[in-house]
């Protein structure tokens, strides 16, 4: 087996895929040559919720450039749950030899919940992955992240949140803490229970603000503005923006309400800063990720590894981001301690 | 050495002194005090002058080295600061810069401060020490101003570097790094100081070896020309074939004589042979050969003949040993720490610990002390058996090994095992040095030569503890051992190409070891040893050898700092020594010189605690050498006084060696007491109670002084040994 000299040479970096330096120095020079032409091409059937972005990107990259013959078929689920049933019914008859998911709804729309999947609608026994599934655990996924399922495992891409917070107090330290989330994504109610709890902890308030609901009983955006100043009002110092896709969709409103006030925010998801006016975040860029996720699907395609044997992990290094523009607007400067770690999005 | 035939050959007296006085010991030591003169002269000449270039070096190379750390640190922080600016953060709003700051100074020990001045020149961010000179200097306009390059000053303790920090080529602020001027100048001043080390040992090591040559070369033939003249003189004419080995113009010299000798044997062959073929010898010629006969001596000398034995033949590998010995003195409690081992961790059945670290650190020098102790008396008995050239040989073998073994030592443990051998080596070859010494002296000569051992063993400590310490300092413990091994292994070459085994029928008869204890039933004896002797060794092996090393290294004094106060000690003890022999030879008050030597040790050491021992133990151990040199010749001239009656009847050379003998109790206590007390006390306290100890016992040793009063002349014979 060519790869395990490979393997060895990838290992210690791969916790710590930063930036383009593995991807773009290391792994061309270990996939030159080892394009394994005698083998038939893997077919991998990839399942994204959103359109191609980085993380799959990622994905793909990495198993080109570790030269695997791969028969990639991608299917949009464009926002929709629907959609993505269709997509998994199509994976169940196509049976591919490995199924990537991209987002919590459609891992948990293509696997269910640990103990209660259906074996009719949902995949049970083809080798897959996810990614970009902020709490694998709490949203019922896996039972445990050194405990994946027997087809499936997946990477971690938010910092845990305590780490989160630590970040936000070396930026500037808080006492009060706000937090406006949807209360219809399980994501977004598991976070913020998490930082409930480390409140209690470690002797902070929480401010926790859900959006409001439309008639329909939908989350609604309009509500973002007063929330968030609902929170600064009641003393908050910063403004914790957990994962949550109605919050990333209107992450401009969000973020620009907070700056508007002069709330410093924070995320642990990279568009809120990369793309909008959050002010910090402690992120994994979705890039590694997709990268990271390709390494697991290289253990199982190439090694033979069961994904029951690969633990759920996330990259050990994560990156600072700091919008500039933000700062400015706040007059709210990163310490020096910071400058030489962050990245800094500037206009 | 042209003076040496000069000597006054008038010089009255019996045939004895006539015999010595060609090359007796005084022109002896006038050579070797001429040689010492030149070559300090000459040396101390051209050592001072290339000190002085490399001191005047390490100003030129040192402070520039020392701004370049302060630049290196400065253009780090400045990026960090610059990069601020250029993200657009306001100068004035930059956050955390403090704490930034004092990071970077902590990980930069030569630096005290950094700090970063404003457009308007006022501190702005600072961390560290002696800010307030910066700020008098920021207020006063001393530093440089805001466009200015970079730029050094010194202010009143801080040499203060000044950088600019620019954003597109504007100066919007000055980084301010403060340097400690007294770090600066203390590395320095280290460094100095071991130049001056190298030189002085170079200089003592120098004298060492050109005492051998000019002995081997120009004195020992000079004697044997003498002896062959004046037993030609008298009548000895036999060929002595060893003589004419050598090729130089001594050796030509020898041959002469010989030639010389060899046809005088064959004029007077031709005589015999003539004399055989007359039928009648004439009465008168009969009566006139007969004469001749009996007064001259013909045919070949025994092997001996053609050698003399010196003393300088000892001395040179009895340096070159101790030096090896003395390498470690100023570490050995300090590489024991690092050997250190919990028996727990070896025997963990044993469940507690059965001695404290502190002790089990001190055992490496209580086992060698021991063990000097107890081989020292086989040592004797052996030289006297075998020979002083063999058993200083046979000595080397387990010296030998025993640094090899200290070099390589596993643990604490087996380390002790390898200072036993070390120790028994130790003793066996001084013994068999002094044993050497003392047959080739010339008859009531002995205390000269055993002077010549003092001296030999006084320039080795000097040397060794120095050098040593410089040697770990820059190559570790382990290899300064393994240069301790290749020196004894020097010294026994040494000694097997030059000494040369003495006649041994000069040997005096000693009085047996079990005979001579019965004098420490005599009170006074006996005080001297308790009051006097064991004292002034607990403190040497206690204070100086155990605690010194390990206090100094505990408030981080660097190891060659160790090194030099240690050696003050053997300084000043040589100072004191001679100090101690003048006054003694004075006055004559011998106890209260002895007493004297006591009070001043513990006065030293109870000060000492007093001062901040950094810069107090070097006066104290230096305080200490002079007291305990000014008791050492007094302690010995107090013997006959103190029991006259013994001195007479086992002869006072057994009285010393019982001495000798008995204070080593004190060596082998001294270490135990001072780590016990550590452990439990501190150092401080510890170097109190040695201290306190010296008062006490030279308080009580006074009145007993007093009551002997000033001894009489007749025991200023034997103080310079």
């Amino acid at each position: 087996m060519t790869g395990t000299g490979d393997l060895r040479l990838f290992r210690p970096t791969r916790r710590s895929l930063l930036a383009g330096l593995a991807a773009g120095a290391l792994l061309p020079a270990a996939g030159i040559g080892r394009a394994r032409a005698a083998e038939p091409p893997y077919r991998i059937f990839m399942i994204t919720w959103r359109g191609w972005e980085d993380a799959s990107q990622g994905f793909k990259d990495y198993l080109d450039r570790r030269g695997l013959r791969t028969e990639l078929i991608v299917r949009d689920a464009g926002t929709s749950r629907d959609k993505v049933a269709e997509i998994v019914q199509e994976a169940i008859e196509t049976r591919p030899d490995l199924v990537y998911t991209w987002g919590t709804t459609t891992a948990l729309t293509a696997f269910g919940t640990v103990g209660a999947p259906d074996p009719a609608t949902q995949i049970t026994d083809i080798p897959s992955v996810f990614t970009i599934v902020s709490d694998p655990v709490g949203s019922g996924i896996v039972e445990a992240f050194d405990a994946p399922r027997a087809n499936l495992t997946g990477t971690l891409y938010i910092a845990p949140v305590e780490t989160q917070l630590r970040t936000i107090h070396a930026y500037g330290a808080f006492e009060t803490l706000g937090a406006v989330y949807n209360p219809q994504e399980s994501n977004a109610r598991l976070t913020i229970d998490q930082v409930q709890a480390l409140a209690e902890r470690d002797g902070f308030s929480l401010i926790a603000e859900p959006v409001g609901l439309d008639a329909e009983g939908k989350p609604d955006p309009a509500s973002i503005p007063d929330k968030v100043r609902a929170v600064k009002d009641q003393g908050a110092e910063w403004l914790y923006i957990p994962p949550d896709s109605f919050l990333n969709v209107n992450r401009d409103l969000l973020t620009d309400s907070a700056a508007a006030i002069g709330l410093p925010s924070f995320a642990g998801a990279e568009n809120f800063i990369r793309d909008s006016h959050g002010l910090l975040g402690l992120v994994s860029r979705y890039y590694n990720v997709g990268q990271f996720t390709g390494y697991l699907a290289e253990q199982i395609l190439v090694d033979g590894r069961s994904p029951s044997e690969i633990p759920i992990e996330s990259l050990d290094r994560f990156s600072l981001l700091i919008n500039m523009q933000t700062a400015h607007r706040l007059g709210f400067y990163p310490p020096m301690s910071m400058l030489t770690i962050a990245e800094f999005i500037e206009a | 050495m042209s003076q040496a035939p000069e000597t006054d050959p008038t010089k009255p007296g019996s045939q004895e002194a006539g015999e010595a006085a060609l090359i007796d010991d005084r022109t002896w030591r006038r050579v070797i005090n001429g040689l010492l003169v030149t070559a300090v002269a000459v040396l101390l000449a051209s050592a001072l002058w290339v000190s002085q270039q490399a001191w005047q070096t390490l100003d030129q190379v040192l402070v520039p080295e020392f701004d370049r750390d302060a630049e290196l640190v400065a253009r780090t922080v400045a990026s960090e600061i610059e990069r601020a600016e250029a993200l657009g953060i306001p100068f004035e709003e930059m956050r955390g810069v403090e704490a930034f700051l004092a990071d970077y100074l902590q990980r930069h020990s030569a630096i005290v401060y950094i700090a970063v001045t404003g457009p308007d020149g006022a501190v702005a961010y600072a961390a560290g020490a002696h800010l307030e000179e910066l700020q008098a200097a920021a207020a006063g306009g001393a530093l440089a101003p805001l466009e200015a390059a970079s730029d050094v000053g010194n202010l009143e303790r801080v040499r203060n570097a000044s950088f600019p920090l620019q954003h597109e080529g504007r100066t919007f602020a000055r980084l301010q790094v403060g340097m400690d001027r007294a770090y600066a100048e203390r590395q320095i001043a280290d460094i100095r100081w071991d130049v001056l080390i190298v030189l002085i040992v170079s200089l003592l090591i120098t004298f060492e070896l050109l005492v051998f040559v000019v002995d081997r070369n120009i004195l020992t033939p000079l004697r044997l020309i003498d002896r062959t003249v004046r037993e030609a003189a008298a009548g000895d004419w036999t060929v002595r074939p060893r003589s004419r080995g050598r090729r130089d113009e001594i050796g030509h010299l020898m041959g002469e004589l010989d030639g010389l000798s060899r046809r005088i044997g064959q004029a007077y062959g031709r005589i015999d042979q003539g004399i055989s073929g007359l039928r009648r010898i004439p009465e008168q010629l009969a009566v006139r050969l007969e004469r001749l006969r009996r007064s001259v001596r013909l045919g070949f000398a025994d092997e001996t003949a053609g050698t003399i034995p010196s003393r300088v033949d000892a001395r040179l590998p009895l340096f070159i040993f101790v030096f090896a010995e003395e390498l470690s003195r100023s570490f050995l409690p300090l590489y024991a720490e690092t050997l250190y081992l919990p028996v727990g961790a070896l025997l963990p059945f044993l469940g507690a610990e059965p001695l404290p670290r502190d002790v089990v650190i001190g055992l490496p020098i209580v086992v060698f002390m021991a063990f000097v102790a107890l081989a020292t008396p086989f040592g004797g008995t052996w030289v006297a058996r075998f020979g002083a050239r063999r058993v200083f040989l046979a000595g080397a073998v387990p010296a030998a090994i025993g640094y090899a073994g200290t070099a390589a030592a596993l643990s604490v443990y087996d380390l002790l095992v390898w200072r036993c051998l070390a120790a028994v080596g130790y003793a066996v070859v001084t013994i068999a040095a002094q044993g050497y010494l003392a047959a080739t002296a010339e008859p009531g000569q002995r205390a000269r030569a055993m002077a010549v051992f003092v001296a030999a063993v006084t320039t080795a400590v000097i040397c060794g503890s120095a050098i040593g310490a410089v040697l770990a300092d820059r190559l570790g413990y382990r290899a300064t051992f393994v240069v301790s091994t290749a020196l004894v292994v020097i010294a026994a070459l040494v000694a097997a190409s030059y000494m040369h085994e003495p006649r041994r029928d000069t040997a005096p008869v000693k009085a047996r070891l079990r005979e001579v204890v019965r004098a420490l039933a005599n009170p006074r004896f006996a005080g001297l040893i308790l009051l006097a002797a064991i004292p002034a060794k607990i403190a040497l092996t206690g204070f100086l050898f155990y605690l010194t090393p390990l206090f100094l290294d505990s408030l981080d004094v660097s190891q060659p700092a160790i090194g030099r106060t240690i050696m003050l000690y053997g300084v000043f003890m040589l100072i004191g020594t001679q100090i101690g022999a003048w006054l003694g030879d004075r006055g004559g008050r011998y106890a209260s010189l002895v007493a004297l030597g006591g009070l001043l040790t513990g006065i030293a050491l109870i000060a000492v605690t007093t001062v901040d021992p950094r810069d107090g133990m070097a006066v104290a151990v230096g305080v200490f050498g002079l007291a305990q040199g000014i008791a050492s010749a007094p302690m010995l001239a107090l013997l006959p006084v103190l029991c006259p009656a013994e001195a007479r009847l086992y002869g006072e050379t057994s009285l010393v060696s019982l001495l000798r003998l008995s204070e080593r109790v004190g060596s082998v206590i001294g270490p135990l007491l001072a780590a016990t007390m550590i452990a439990t006390t501190g150092y401080n306290a510890t170097i109190a109670v040695i201290g306190g100890l010296s008062v006490v016992t030279a308080m009580l040793f006074y009145p007993l002084a007093m009551r002997i009063g000033p001894a009489g002349r007749q025991a200023s014979g034997d103080t310079t040994a």
